[in-house]
């Protein structure tokens, strides 16, 4: 199942994280597709020098762990493509087929005339609709959003038990 | 599990370092940098201090090349279950260091440490280092014995080989011990026990197992001492063996751990020569020996006991024996299994050294963000410790994670930021910043990364009673992520701030700036007063060339506005206070009290006057910093400091500017600004300052007011400026100059006033007089005037129509208050501007002027009128001196009003006060006629005053019968040519631009001899502007005014022959026309002798059929026809005579009038071949054309005799 997906800016700045698991793990993903971009700097920085992977847009399995299995993906303006998945067994041509249709959505919401490059994906609610072959959840994503937003609410509230100490 | 493995730990002797006795700890940190210089002895140095007691069992042992390797433990270890199984865990040796000035008795010393000593059962060699003893303390040395080592007070040097000596000394003793106990090991009775092996007591099944493998396990253990012992060929034997045994016996763990030891063996042997073959080996190995401890585990012993600590220790040790970049694939597999194998791990400390290590190797792997990521999961782990200690390490911990996480204290920034403000940064440098800021901008979006991090390390602070990093980690909290942090826990972090600085010793310091947020909001420059001007000693005028503000001098400044050039130069002087304007935000949701917040200066010439501010919540506010330059140099302000929250911290602008780009660009969460409502501002640069000089300082000052000046449009006033000097240097050079608009509004300045009272003295003040005149309103001006004609009168102030007088002026060229000041920099000059707020209203307005003419005709009298023209000495004779009271147009009834002419101007005042108007009419003086004129004064004809009340119009007439020129000559002939354009065909010599000129000037020399001036109330008065007006009225028909007649013609009563020929004696002549008026009248019935006279005005002989006639009041001819009322004697008509230029001649006939009554007389005469001039005159059209000339009409009265 893929529990996570992701879209990192050219500067690995974080465009678009969306995780599907129910349980509170955000955080978590967030750390493994902020841990994954080492890999992805890593393999930008230190191309293999054969051929064929000249134009290779597709990074294969970045890394495993835990449970979870990150595949990478970066396209020629260096933005970054994470996904996170717990399936272990995993066609190398599945994730690839998934990242293909990942990045014709990605350049759809891009294409938006009113959005602005390097500017987060959330905004625009058509990425979401666009990414809907993901999961099924993504349609009815806008609880994972709240989610997202707890986890801030969580910090803060913990902030001011901390004052209180 | 133990920290910092490697494949090469197992060759090391574990040497415990004991403080004993007071050692203070700088002493003991020096000592022990002193024993870790050597870590390494090489065994040629050990020779001298070995002796063979037997046969070595190290036989291969390699003198020449190997060495010792010491791993020195502080405080040393607790005895490890696993000893037996790993001998380098055991405590080898122990040395204890003493100070001796803080323990002077060295018996009790050589106690403590042997009591010390006893807790290590392992250790072979004890010795006890007494650093700095007293000569005393020698003395006792001697006595106490071998343990104790005393070295004496010497130089760095000489106790650094001392304690080398010392240490090989060590070493040959732990080598003769190890030589001891590897004999000892081979025979039989050792048991080699690890917790695996069950602890209960044996089975039989079990000893015998035992037995078996006892004789591999002691085979393990002596290559341990092999290799400890430096030999690594003697070890890889004993290894081998070891191997061979243990995988007979299934002792899985045991071969593991032999084979480990044959790696490291391995890699001793070929030290220093790592390739890719031998890399393979050990890879190789590696991956058997984490096969072999995996294969060990024993499920019955997995609650007590587990050799996965040795599987991921050797894992670690693999990892980082491959940890390089090419192989990052590889170690991150390896670490990535250490790290799911963390999961059963049993004791939290190994979990802890665990991901320490983990978390390093990612660290050299070059994985910042893995590392950052193992480095919280120990943060962690440290702080379910629950203690301050554990605390105190997951703070530093995660202060290692601030970099990747890029949250990082500014104070563990590189300090580059130091060296910028001291060296000023070049262009690209600064761009360069800029890029990495932007940079780190975009990785600063994982917020909820970052805001967790920023938690921990608030919370881990606070535990650990660390409130400076608390501060930090809640300001940085608190400025970055303020809009994803709830009022509630804006609230709490804002009271952590507080409470934090509560402990915190008061004017700490922090590095890492909180609230507001604080930018760059403009500088003001110098109010137009207190300009500074570069001075160029090369001109008189210094000041040109060097306006600070480019082509415009006023404008910029009058407006207020601040210029955003980056290029711009501000100039500070000494001792005058300037000021900042910043702008202040604070975008959460408490009241935010800033104690104090002063501009931040590093170059330390500079006075800054801190200021309190209140911002309420979600508000921004601009506030005005001030300060005083204290000395000349070049002034940098990077930014504020600011006391707030009890902590006082610098606040760069630099880093807003960032915040705000970003912000622009999408990057950051929001914009502090823009959230407390502020609008966009501009992104402003400092501008270089400098600081020059103490300069003087003027002052001006408008005596009588500082308001507008309000004038009528043409009135003339006086005002006087007052200049003072509130500087501190002498005014030594000044100078005057006008800009702005209507410059020519000021008459005069007194700038000889200004140029007497230099120097002028700080405090002087001096008073210049200035000579205003009010300007025209334009079109649009007079209608709105028109407007509100009634109303206000401040209206026209602001609209920067008034000039401007700009004052340059500076000190002296050296100053001598200031002896820094070489002589190649001159101090600057300043530039003062005073504007001259001039409300000019709308004054009489002109509406229309006419020229009009009059015709009254002369009488004839005795004596002949004047000849033309009728100049000024006569006219005074006429009307006599008292006639200067009023003077109304006196018209001599004897000569008529042939040929005067009045301009009429008519005039309204729509003002709301009454204007007296006159009108002068300067005279010429440089006729011929006037060569005799008396009273200069005098040349200036005046009229009486005309009033003109509020809202009413009046008529002013200008007689203009005195410009008549006395000679009609060809230049004017040829003017009146070109100025009809009638003739334009015929060609002239001259050329056409020039006479036009001249005419037009001579036209200009007329209007500007009429003045219109007016007075209204006490003391405004003026002069009305109506020149074009005039010349428009006065355009076509100036020839008449300007031009004579070619003939002038006169008639004269000749009485008893007299004949008074007397035009040369004004007076006289004057008199009797006064005089003779009475007698003048005619009676009928008498014969009356009369005479014409004919003058020629031009420079020509004219030749010319003259004739006469008489009529009477109906106009009827009355000296021909069958009703004739006259008769006469002599020729009335065609009379042939010729006149000469410029004389005349007298033509004498008599008229007897038959009825009294009036009559009149005319002359009129038919030029024969009128020459061009003439024609001109005349206009004519055709040369044809006869030229007929008809003198004025006279009067004569004719009375009856009875």
């Amino acid at each position: 199942m893929i529990v996570c997906v992701a879209v990192v800016g050219h500067q690995n700045n974080p465009l678009y994280i969306q995780s599907f698991t129910d349980a509170d793990d955000a955080l978590k993903l967030h750390h493994i597709v902020h841990c994954s971009l080492d890999v992805i700097d890593e393999r930008v920085n230190n191309p293999k020098k054969s051929g064929p992977t000249l134009n290779e847009t597709f990074l294969g399995l970045l890394y495993p762990t835990e449970n979870y299995k990150v595949y990478g993906y970066l396209t020629n303006t260096k933005v970054k493509f994470i996904l996170v998945t717990t399936d272990l067994d995993v066609r190398d041509a599945d994730v690839r087929n998934f990242f293909r249709r990942f990045h014709a959505a990605y350049v759809d919401a891009v294409s938006n005339p009113f959005h602005v490059p390097g500017k987060e994906l959330h905004k625009p609610e058509n990425f979401r609709i666009m990414l809907s072959f993901l999961h099924p959840r993504l349609q009815n994503a806008e609880c994972r959003e709240v989610k997202g937003k707890t986890i801030k609410t969580s910090v803060s509230e913990e902030i001011s038990s901390i004052a209180a100490v | 599990m133990e920290p910092d493995v490697s494949i090469e730990t197992s060759c090391m002797i574990r040497v415990a370092v004991l403080p004993i006795g007071e050692v203070p700890p700088s002493l003991m940190r020096d000592y022990l940098s002193m024993l870790h210089r050597h870590q390494t002895i090489p065994l040629s140095a050990i020779s001298s201090f070995y002796t063979e007691h037997q046969k070595s069992p190290f036989s291969n042992q390699p003198w020449e090349s190997g060495s010792l390797r010491f791993k020195f433990v502080l405080g040393g270890a607790p005895p490890s279950p696993w000893e037996d199984f790993q001998s380098n865990r055991k405590i080898l040796a122990v040395i204890g260091i003493c100070h001796c000035p803080s323990s002077p008795d060295l018996g009790f010393v050589l106690d403590c440490f042997n009591l010390a000593c006893k807790s290590f059962s392992s250790s072979l060699v004890a010795r006890c280092f007494a650093f700095c003893p007293s000569d005393s303390q020698l003395e006792d040395g001697k006595v106490i014995g071998d343990n104790l080592t005393l070295f004496p007070p010497a130089d760095h040097e000489t106790q650094e080989f001392h304690l080398q000596t010392m240490m090989q000394d060590i070493a040959a003793s732990l080598l003769m011990e190890f030589e001891k106990w590897a004999l000892k090991a081979e025979s039989a009775g050792t048991i080699l026990k690890t917790p695996l092996d069950s602890q209960s007591s044996l089975s039989s099944e079990e000893v015998i197992k035992a037995k078996k493998r006892r004789l591999g396990r002691a085979q393990k253990t002596i290559g341990d001492y092999c290799l400890l012992a430096g030999s690594p060929v003697d070890a890889n034997a004993h290894y081998s063996t070891a191997l061979e045994l243990s995988r007979l016996t299934g002792d899985f763990f045991w071969l593991a751990g032999a084979l480990e030891g044959s790696v490291c063996a391995l890699l001793i042997d070929r030290m220093g020569q790592r390739d890719q073959v031998l890399e393979d080996e050990v890879r190789y190995r590696y991956s058997s020996v984490i096969l072999h401890y995996r294969k060990s585990f024993i499920q019955e012993h997995a609650q007590r006991v587990s050799p996965i600590t040795f599987e991921l220790e050797a894992t670690l040790k693999l990892a980082r024996f491959l940890c390089r970049r090419e192989l990052a694939k590889e170690v991150v597999e390896l670490l990535t299994s250490a790290a799911d194998g963390a999961k059963s791990l049993i004791d939290a400390s190994d979990k802890l050294i665990l991901y320490v290590e983990i978390a390093r190797l990612y660290g050299t792997l070059g994985y910042q963000r893995k590392a950052a990521f193992f480095s919280r999961q120990v943060a962690q782990l440290y702080l379910q410790q629950e203690n301050r200690l554990a605390a105190i390490s997951a703070m530093q911990v995660l202060a290692l994670t601030t970099k990747a996480y890029r949250v990082q204290s500014r104070a563990s920034a590189p300090e580059k930021s130091v060296a910028k403000k001291e060296t000023g940064l070049s262009h690209a440098d600064n761009l360069k910043t800029l890029h990495q800021s932007v940079v780190s901008l975009f990785e600063s979006q994982w917020s909820t990364l970052q805001m967790v991090v920023l938690r921990e390390i608030l919370l881990s602070a606070v535990r650990a009673g660390d409130p400076l990093t608390a501060w930090s980690a809640a300001a940085r909290l608190l400025r970055s992520y303020y809009p994803l942090i709830t009022p509630a826990g804006q609230n709490g972090l804002a009271s952590a701030l507080s409470n934090s600085a509560e402990r915190l010793p008061s004017g700490t310091r922090c590095a890492d700036p909180a609230l507001p947020f604080i930018r760059l909001h403009s500088f003001p420059l110098h109010p137009s007063q207190m300009d500074i001007v570069k001075r160029n000693l090369a001109r008189v005028d210094w000041w040109a060339g060097s306006a600070p503000s480019g082509p415009f001098i006023y404008t910029p400044f009058s407006k207020g506005e601040t210029n955003n050039n980056s290029k711009q130069e501000l100039i500070w002087t000494v001792g005058e206070p300037v000021q900042v304007l910043v702008e202040l935000a604070n975008p959460c949701g408490f009241d935010l009290r800033v104690d104090s917040i002063y501009l931040s200066v590093h170059s330390e010439n500079f006075n800054a006057f801190p200021v309190t501010v209140n911002l309420p919540p979600n508000s921004s506010k601009v506030i005005t910093l001030s300060g005083i330059p204290t000395s000349v140099g070049p002034v940098t302000i990077p930014g504020c400091t600011v006391h707030c929250f009890g902590v006082i911290t610098e606040h760069l602008f630099k880093d807003v500017d960032n915040l705000l780009l970003g912000a622009m660009q999408g990057l950051v969460l929001s914009d502090p600004f823009r959230c407390c409502g502020s609008g966009k501002l501009k992104n402003v640069s400092v501008p270089n300052i400098s600081v020059v000089p103490r300069l003087p300082l003027l002052v001006s000052r408008v005596v009588g007011g500082d308001g507008a000046i309000i004038l009528h449009e043409g009135e003339i006033r006086d005002t006087c400026i007052s200049l003072a000097n509130a500087g501190t240097v002498p005014v030594e050079q000044a100078h005057i100059s006008l800009s702005g608009k209507n410059q020519d509004s000021i008459i005069s300045i007194a700038y000889e006033t200004l140029k007497a009272s230099l120097p002028l003295k700080p405090g002087a003040e001096v008073i210049i007089p200035v000579t205003l005149k009010a300007w025209q309103l334009g079109l649009m001006d007079a209608d709105n005037a028109g407007k509100s004609a009634s109303g206000s009168t401040v209206r026209h102030v602001k609209d920067g129509n008034s000039p401007t007088l700009l004052i340059h002026y500076s000190g002296p060229l050296t100053n001598p208050g200031d002896p820094q000041t070489t002589e190649s920099v001159v101090p600057p000059g300043r530039r003062l501007v005073v504007p001259l707020q001039i409300c000019v209203l709308q004054g009489l307005s002109f509406v229309k002027a006419r020229l009009l003419s009059m015709e009254i005709p002369a009488h004839v009298g005795e004596s002949l009128p004047k000849p033309v023209p009728v100049d000024n000495s006569s006219s005074e004779g006429a009307v006599g001196s008292h006639s200067k009271m009023d003077k109304l147009v006196k018209i001599d009834p004897f000569r008529g009003s042939w040929g005067l002419r009045f301009l009429e101007l008519e005039l309204s005042n729509p003002t709301d006060v009454v204007f007296d108007i006159s009108v002068s009419v300067q005279l010429e003086n440089s006729t011929k006629e006037d060569s005799f004129s008396i009273d200069q004064d005098a040349a200036e004809c005046g009229y009486p005053k005309t009033r003109i009340d509020r809202d009413c119009s009046a008529r002013v007439l200008i007689p203009l019968d005195h410009f008549k020129l006395p000679v009609l000559d060809e230049s004017f002939f040829v003017k009146d040519n070109h100025a009809d354009g009638a003739n334009s065909g015929r060609s002239l010599s001259f050329s056409e631009k020039n006479t036009k000129a001249e005419l037009n000037a001579s036209i200009k020399n007329l209007i500007s001899r009429i003045k219109v001036r007016w007075q209204s109330g006490r003391n405004s008065s003026g002069e009305l502007n109506i020149k074009d007006a005039i010349q428009a009225a006065l355009q076509t028909s100036v020839m008449d005014v300007l031009l004579p007649d070619p003939l002038t013609f006169g008639f004269r009563l000749l009485r008893n022959g007299l004949e008074p020929e007397n035009h040369g004696s004004n007076e006289e002549s004057s008199i009797h026309v006064l005089s003779s008026a009475p007698k003048s009248s005619v009676v009928a019935h008498d014969m009356t002798p009369m005479e014409v006279m004919v003058r020629n005005n031009t420079k020509d002989m004219i030749k010319m059929s003259l004739s006469i006639t008489c009529r009477d009041v109906a106009g009827e001819n009355c000296v021909e026809g069958a009703k004739a009322t006259v008769l006469w004697a002599g020729v009335l008509s065609g009379i042939t005579i010729e006149v000469p230029p410029l004389e005349e001649i007298k033509h004498s006939f008599s008229l007897y009038f038959l009825v009294p009554g009036e009559y009149t007389l005319a002359a009129a005469a038919v030029i024969d071949d009128p020459n061009d001039i003439l024609r001109a005159r005349a206009r004519t059209n055709s040369p044809d054309e006869p030229i007929f000339c008809r003198g004025p009409p006279y009067h004569i009265r004719v009375v009856g005799n009875a």
